[in-house]
């Protein structure tokens, strides 16, 4: 049975329309933010363009300088310096301790002898060749540095 | 005295429109619950501050609207009050129909509390209210003395018509309105896409230079070296400590990291060693930290 207090009035038909176009406006809003929120734009988007020039110029000055010696020619210098500060030169493959791991062609070696020895002879090592300092290490008058002698392949 | 029987139910002419007048009915409450009938009542008017609610039988209305198609139907009540006949002052007031018939009107205060058809001179009403049909006033015009009202009666089947034309026109509307703005979101949306991807396009394009160079440097790094490797201020420092102390205790450092620490038996008592931070230890000993 139709009853009046059925048929929907104007405002009540206005009142959905206004609804639907606010839920409408509402999702809208909601997926477009949501979908700017998920656009990320690179953390390092900003310093791109320095950090290449930065490089470029790193690349240019590295291009600048002289080839690094012979792997075998620097090894015979430090085999000399060593025995000049009376410090023993060794082959030393230790993967566990910290050593060089940079691109160029690298050999690790050991020096061993008292502290003061030691240490004098790595400066006057890294004077003379190209050679990464890894670690050291003195117990009771006993020294030990790891090194890595870089240079190139023959 | 005037009778209106005559100008009740066919299409008569006022201020020059074409309309039929029909019996209605003032009530505070639908007539359908006054009356426990199974008929079907409409609302004419809502009520105002000269009458209560107006009424009509909806089979009424409907039995015209067939009769008379596009003639509109308004109440006799309806019009007789829109046109200002009825007097405030008067309790009980009549349109009479016939001789013995027609309509009844109940004033108070100056509003038309109920309206509804009489027969045989005698009213469907409680007499209590202390009115009596011999103080009725009789309501006379002219039918050009008549105006009508805003709004026809209109059945209900004609509301729910009408009811249905605003819904449909809504859903329109709605229809519209969702598509225009999801047409909005979707170019914002759209144009946004497209701004950030030529950010990234940008970005990926320097990202590769970037790239490109990172690997050549690399290349380059393998034959060549900027600065040759140089840790001789820490290792001046530890000799120094070692001069004094032969068997200083270093527990491995890595030099990269260029924090050291050392502990010694003893200090260079001319040397404060401005350098490091120095600590006495509860055996003696001393040490001794610094960063580069």
């Amino acid at each position: 049975m139709m009853n009046l207090k059925n048929i929907p009035s104007i405002n009540e038909e206005l009142k959905i329309t206004l609804f639907v176009v606010a839920v409408a406006i509402g999702f809208s809003v909601y997926t477009v933010i949501n979908r700017i929120d998920d656009r990320i734009t690179p953390a390092d988007y900003d310093q791109i363009e320095t950090m290449s020039i930065a490089k470029q110029k790193m690349l240019n000055d590295t291009l600048k300088t002289n080839e690094l010696p012979p792997l075998w020619n620097s090894w015979s210098v430090l085999k000399n310096v060593a025995e000049l500060y009376n410090v023993k030169l060794t082959i030393h493959e230790n993967t566990a301790q910290k050593q060089y791991e940079g691109p160029a062609a690298s050999w690790h070696a050991a020096l061993t002898g008292k502290p003061k020895d030691v240490f004098a002879s790595l400066i006057a090592i890294q004077k003379a060749a190209p050679v990464h300092a890894n670690v050291v290490r003195a117990v009771e008058g006993n020294a030990l540095a790891t090194i890595s002698l870089l240079g190139v392949e023959q | 005295m005037k009778l209106y029987q005559d100008i009740l139910s066919i299409p008569i002419s006022i201020g020059g429109k074409s309309v039929i007048l029909t019996s209605d009915i003032v009530s505070e409450i639908d007539p359908v619950e006054v009356r426990k009938v199974s008929d079907l009542s409409t609302m004419v008017m809502p009520e105002s501050r000269r009458h209560h609610a107006i009424w009509a039988w909806d089979n009424d209305i409907s039995a015209l609207h067939d009769e008379y198609k596009g003639v509109p139907v308004y109440g006799l009540v309806q019009t007789v009050i829109n046109s200002g006949l009825v007097d405030e002052d008067i309790g009980l007031q009549l349109i009479k129909l016939t001789d013995n018939s027609g309509l009844y009107l109940i004033v108070q205060d100056g509003k038309v509390i109920e309206a509804d058809l009489y027969s045989g001179n005698h009213l469907p009403i409680d007499e209590s209210i202390g009115l009596s049909f011999h103080d009725a006033l009789s309501i006379e015009f002219e039918v050009d003395e008549l105006r009508l009202p805003k709004q026809e009666i209109e059945s209900i089947l004609d509301k729910s018509k009408k009811a249905e034309k605003v819904r449909r026109k809504q859903w329109v509307y709605r229809g519209i309105a969702v598509s225009l703005i999801a047409t909005i979101a979707y170019g914002v949306d759209f144009f946004l896409e497209n701004v950030f991807n030529e950010k990234i396009s940008t970005y990926e394009a320097k990202k590769s230079d970037h790239d490109a160079i990172v690997e050549r440097l690399h290349e380059a790094e393998a034959r060549r070296l900027l600065n040759w490797p140089d840790n001789g201020v820490a290792l001046a420092r530890l000799m120094q400590l070692a001069s004094v102390d032969p068997t200083i205790l270093i527990n491995d450092i890595s030099l990269d990291e260029k924090t050291y620490s050392a502990t010694v038996q003893n200090i260079d008592p001319d040397n404060i060693y401005k350098w490091a931070t120095t600590k006495r230890n509860q055996d003696g000993s001393w040490t001794v930290n610094w960063k580069e």
